[in-house]
């Protein structure tokens, strides 16, 4: 039986912090992550026992429980017997689907260990390796349960031997991945093994486990598995699970192998914490001191009905307290601590204040964003934020059934874009239109059920496809007058390489970099000196401007104004009025008019805009369209259906690999083809194929539909349905 | 009583008679965003023209892109009335030069221009006059006003500064008001820092020059800021040191509230302001890289290379002293450079 602690006792325990463990769960996409973070739960005394396997009280949003698939990470805090001594562990249960990666990566700073959920069936997929690559980065150590060890007797009928030699190539292929990723240092260390105790194997569905150590103690090997599956016996199952029970094997390696936080933050804050570690708050942190100064990193934003915004977090430095004030450093503001709650199960418990090395969950701080740095002091650096720039590839329009319910509706759009900063709203300003977009259809299915479950009624567009416009050449310089005639703008352009593209997407380029470090960045990719140091705009759909005036008078008065030239540009391209993608563009040149009443906004824009668009219609402009990555999982016949399908919607087939029974089939598709996926493959295979999709890359749209698309694209949005040429923005003289 | 009449530039009265060269246009348009014209001017001008004639009025995009009035021009006789006079602002100018180009004959009514004018009204010299600058409500467009008096006063230059006047798309007017022009010329004077505006500043104001209800005022900043000038349009003249015959005229001709003072006193040239800014810099610097020599115990080039440094440090002072201000700037940036290397060497923060 689990025993029940009270939060009073988990305040005493992690006084100590050797008792503490912060760590979290990632797997593939249904892997089982979350039943068994449930069964974990049910053995805290948080929830009853009997409840766990079906109850995921995880997945605390009722549609997570309809879907059975978690698309937001909690936190969790337990407690944990072993050998005599008491540990409270704080759990992160992450998402699994590759949509919402974003919010792994930030779960994954707080967290100093993970689990690794795998499917025994399915072994080590591609999500798996993703989120284990980024955990190893941040130097978080891995420990490995491999789930759904039914299935192998079930589904693959394997007997024990077998079943040992097929687990063992998973672990194999695991350590792999460790061998890839891990710093050379931490490699040997960080593999795991069966005999090092740092592997599990169970089902979590019935809520058993075992690792080596508790194999040994208890007298309970495969052997026992295979009987208990083979002959389908509950009552055997059953007492696999009082011989087994699951929590004890992960909670075991987690305990072993997990450092506690303040062993931790030794080796993981010079790899996390960009700032001086010998400077007061580096040794704190460095030492996870209490009496330091306070520095926090929020992972999580949570809204509640009655409490509002929810900052959690990792704690790493300092003893957070009601009444606290903190500096929201890339917020650059201050915000009050109200009140310090951890969570257990789906409720938050009022603690009042929390010691470093904990993870907090605060009320109060209403500006708060996921990837903030709190700090009592000023001034300090925050951490690296992990960034993450969301290409939202699908919109629709939403609108409420009853024109009063507006505030109601962008309440909750509010409310569900705090909580998953991949959906983006705007209003569309000719049409009044709200717009909610996301990265497929599925997210965006998701999103309207959260609002549809607040009793709002809603109706929506089919989805839109959004694409981008860019180039495939060089162009320029060319020269744009502003509408007086007495500004000249010559640019140039050039596509921009995908390498910098992925700089910039992944925030390793953005315009508050210092120009030094910019200008090394951009040389190390073999730009000229003279082009690096130059950058004046960097916009995060990946489109750079870059001024290359030599010694014009005015320029920099005129740069704002200019830059609104480029930020209007890259929303909206000269094709069909889509955001731009990979475009370099060069300020070649300024002829500015002496008197800042003829060079202002009003002139300098325009041409600005001008010369921006007329020069991209000169260097074979292209319409890129969202490619969606798919994996499907079918039986071995309906290979063929499947490809079939894929093919009649301009898909690809890369890849198939059979794991079991099943097939294992790699894809991609254009996202404007998926909107009757669904109801195609389900018809195709008889409901025998399930997969996901995930948004995969940006590719130029064939030459067979290009133009049709510009000119339904532009008809679309009012506009006249053919685009217009170069010599409409360009100036001959 | 006594009229100064100005009879023009013209050998010909006919000339400069617009009235009936208006009469003979097949199209008359007339614009008022460069400049205000009076509705009672136009009332005047249309009852003098008869009812027969037409006057259409025009926005700024129609004369800026000018492609009909040039069309018409090609056949009919097209007049486009302004306020002061055409060829002062640069968008006829343009529009002309695009008329010839197209072989459509232009003729220029020239009339007293509102910048010549506004100068006389000051009583200051033309002679004496610098660069014309616009402020703007624009934050930016500041830089080049302050700049510009920056360096007209430099070349002993007066500084008219032209106001920002718009007519926005509901037909209402917007003037940028004499104090935040002020307001403006102070926080440019906080980011740029050449150390010459202050509340000590002395500036003539002139609102609505040649209406009934024109107003010259001058005086320092601190008497000029929060007065109500009423509407525009306003000019501020920043006078460089005046001429005894301008100071008495501006004695005579404006509103006084601080005797005229002379706003060169407190201009530094540039290179001024960077000598002042780098001799303790540096001085410090070499100080603080000798401590380092002596205590990590390197070898005697460095000290070498060191008292190199202070000796151009030196010269520049003294260059400046003689006046060489171009000498003492590239001295000083020769032993900056030398320092900044030897910081590398030495590997000091
Ligand atoms: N056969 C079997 N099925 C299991 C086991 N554990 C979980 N499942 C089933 O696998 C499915 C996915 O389980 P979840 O726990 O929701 O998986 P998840 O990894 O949290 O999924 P996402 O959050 O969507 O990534 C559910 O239908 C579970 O009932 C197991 O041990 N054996
Ligand atoms: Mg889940």
């Amino acid at each position: 039986m689990p025993k029940f602690k009270s939060t009073q006792d988990i305040l005493r325990i992690i006084g100590n912090k050797d008792q503490i463990r912060n760590f979290g769960v990632i797997a593939h996409v249904d892997h089982g992550k979350t039943t068994m973070s449930d069964s974990l739960l049910a053995a805290s005394g948080i929830i009853s026992p009997s409840v766990a396997g079906q109850a995921l009280a995880l997945d605390s949003m009722k549609l997570e429980q309809n879907r059975q698939m978690t698309i937001r990470g909690a936190n969790v805090t337990l407690y944990y017997e072993i050998g005599g001594k008491e540990y409270v562990i704080n759990m992160i249960d992450t998402p699994g689907h590759i949509d919402f990666t974003g919010r792994v990566t930030r779960a994954l700073r707080a967290i100093d260990g993970v689990v690794v959920v795998s499917d025994s069936v399915e072994g080590i997929m591609t999500q798996t390796e993703t989120v284990t690559r980024q955990a190893l980065e941040e130097r978080v150590r891995p420990v490995l349960y491999i789930n759904k060890i039914d299935r192998l007797v079930k589904e693959l009928r394997l007997d024990a031997p077998a079943m040992q030699k097929w687990l063992s190539n998973i672990i194999a292929e695991f350590n792999k991945l460790v061998d890839i990723y891990a710093e050379p240092e931490l490699k040997e260390k960080w593999k795991v093994s069966i005999q090092g105790n740092s592997v599990a194997f169970g089902s979590a569905k019935d809520r058993w486990g075992f690792n080596y150590n508790i194999a040994q103690k208890n007298g309970v090997g495969f052997k026992d598995v295979y009987d208990a599956y083979n002959s389908d016996d509950q009552a055997l199952i059953k007492s696999l699970s009082e011989k087994a029970p699951l929590h004890e094997a992960v909670l075991g390696m987690v305990v072993q192998h997990h450092p506690p936080p303040h062993v931790a933050q030794r080796y993981r804050i010079p790899k996390i914490w960009p700032g001086d570690l010998d400077s007061d708050i580096g040794k704190s942190l460095v030492s996870c001191d209490d009496k330091g100064p306070i520095l926090m990193m929020v992972t999580t934003i949570n809204v509640d009905p009655q409490a509002g915004r929810i900052a959690t977090g990792r704690l790493f430095s300092g003893t957070i307290k009601d009444g606290d004030e903190v500096y929201l450093i890339d917020g650059k503001r201050m915000g009050k601590v109200q009140s310090v709650n951890i969570y257990m199960g789906n409720t938050r418990e009022v603690v009042n204040m929390l010691p470093a090395g904990n993870i907090p969950a605060l009320l109060g701080i209403d500006h708060a964003i996921a990837g903030e740095t709190f700090s009592s002091v000023k001034n300090v650096p925050a951490f690296e934020s992990i960034k993450y720039v969301s290409e939202p590839v699908v919109t629709i329009a939403i609108e409420p059934k009853h024109p009063k319910d507006l505030p109601k509706l962008v309440e909750a759009l509010r409310r569900i874009t705090v909580e998953d900063p991949n959906l983006i709203v705007k209003i569309n300003e000719e049409t009044g239109e709200t717009l909610l977009s996301g990265m497929g259809v599925l997210h965006l299915e998701i999103a309207t059920s959260l609002i549809l479950e607040t009793g709002l009624e809603i109706t929506t567009t089919q989805p839109l496809i959004n694409y981008r416009e860019t180039i495939r050449n060089s162009a320029g310089p060319i020269m744009s007058k502003s509408p007086n005639k007495h500004n000249k703008i010559f640019m140039r352009i050039e596509p921009l390489s995908e390498e910098i593209i992925e700089l910039i997407k992944n925030g390793q380029i953005h315009e508050d970099l210092d120009k030094k470090q910019m200008a090394k960045l951009l040389r190390e990719k073999g730009w000229s000196a003279d082009e690096a140091k130059s950058v004046a705009a960097v916009d995060v759909s990946g489109n750079i401007l870059l001024d290359q005036t030599k010694g014009v008078q005015f320029i920099q008065e005129s740069m704002d104004s200019i830059r609104s030239g480029f930020d209007d540009v890259i929303h909206s391209g000269p094709l069909a009025h889509e955001t731009l993608r990979g475009v370099k563009f060069v300020l070649h040149h300024f002829v500015p008019h002496e008197d800042p009443a003829h060079r202002g906004l009003a002139q300098l824009m325009p041409a600005t805009r001008r010369a921006m668009l007329g020069s991209m219609l000169l260097a074979d402009p292209a319409l890129l369209e969202p490619i969606l990555g798919m994996e499907i999982k079918c039986p071995q016949e309906q290979i063929g259906t499947v490809a079939g399908i894929l093919s009649g919607k301009r898909g690809k087939l890369l890849n198939v690999e059979q794991k079991g029974v099943i097939s294992i089939i790699q894809g991609e598709v254009p996202a404007s083809e998926t909107f009757d996926l669904s109801e195609v493959m389900r018809g195709g295979t008889a409901g025998k194929a399930l997969w996901n999709t995930y948004f995969k890359t940006w590719q130029v749209v064939p030459q067979s539909i290009f133009k049709t698309l510009v000119n339904d694209t532009r008809k679309r949005k009012g506009l006249n349905p053919e685009p217009p040429t170069s010599d409409e923005f360009v100036d001959k003289e | 009583m006594l009229y100064l009449i100005g009879a023009g530039i013209y050998d010909n009265f006919e000339m400069c008679d617009s009235v009936s060269i208006l009469k003979d246009c097949d199209r008359i348009y007339i614009e008022r965003f460069t400049s205000p014209i009076s509705d009672h001017f136009i009332q005047i001008l249309k009852s003098t023209l008869g009812s027969g004639k037409k006057i259409e009025f025009v926005k700024r995009w129609f004369v800026e892109d000018g492609r009909q009035i040039l069309d018409e021009s090609k056949t009919l006789n097209v007049g486009l009335v302004s306020y002061g006079d055409p060829t002062m602002a640069t968008t006829f100018t343009e529009l002309r030069i695009r008329a010839i180009k197209n072989d459509i004959v232009v003729k220029v009514i020239h009339a007293a221009s509102g910048i010549t004018s506004l100068v006389g009204e000051s009583g200051l010299q033309i002679y004496k006059m610098g660069k014309i600058v616009t402020m703007m409500e624009e934050r930016q467009s500041a830089i080049s006003v302050y700049t510009t008096i920056f360096n007209n006063l430099n070349l002993n230059c007066h500084t008219v500064i032209l106001t920002e006047y718009r007519q926005d798309e509901n037909e209402s007017v917007f003037f940028l008001k004499p104090n935040d022009v002020i307001s403006k010329l102070l926080d440019a004077e906080k980011d740029i820092k050449y150390e010459f505006v202050s509340e000590d500043s002395f500036l003539i104001i002139l609102s609505r020059i040649g209406t009934d209800s024109q107003r010259i005022v001058s005086g320092k900043i601190r008497s000029l800021f929060g007065i109500d000038y009423g509407n525009g349009p306003h000019a501020i003249i920043f006078p460089s040191k005046l001429h005894f015959t301008e100071e008495d005229a501006v004695l005579n001709l404006t509103e006084i509230l601080d005797a005229p003072s002379d706003n060169t006193v407190v201009i530094k040239s540039i290179s001024e302001h960077m000598i002042n800014r780098y001799e303790p810099m540096i001085r410090n610097e070499i100080k603080q890289i000798r401590e380092s020599i002596i205590s990590k115990k390197k070898e005697n080039i460095q000290l070498e290379m060191l008292e190199n440094a202070e000796l151009y440090l030196d010269d520049a002072i003294q260059f400046f002293r003689q006046g060489k201000k171009e000498l003492a700037v590239l001295s000083i940036g020769y032993a900056d450079g030398l320092v900044d290397s030897m910081k590398q060497m030495l590997e000091i923060e």
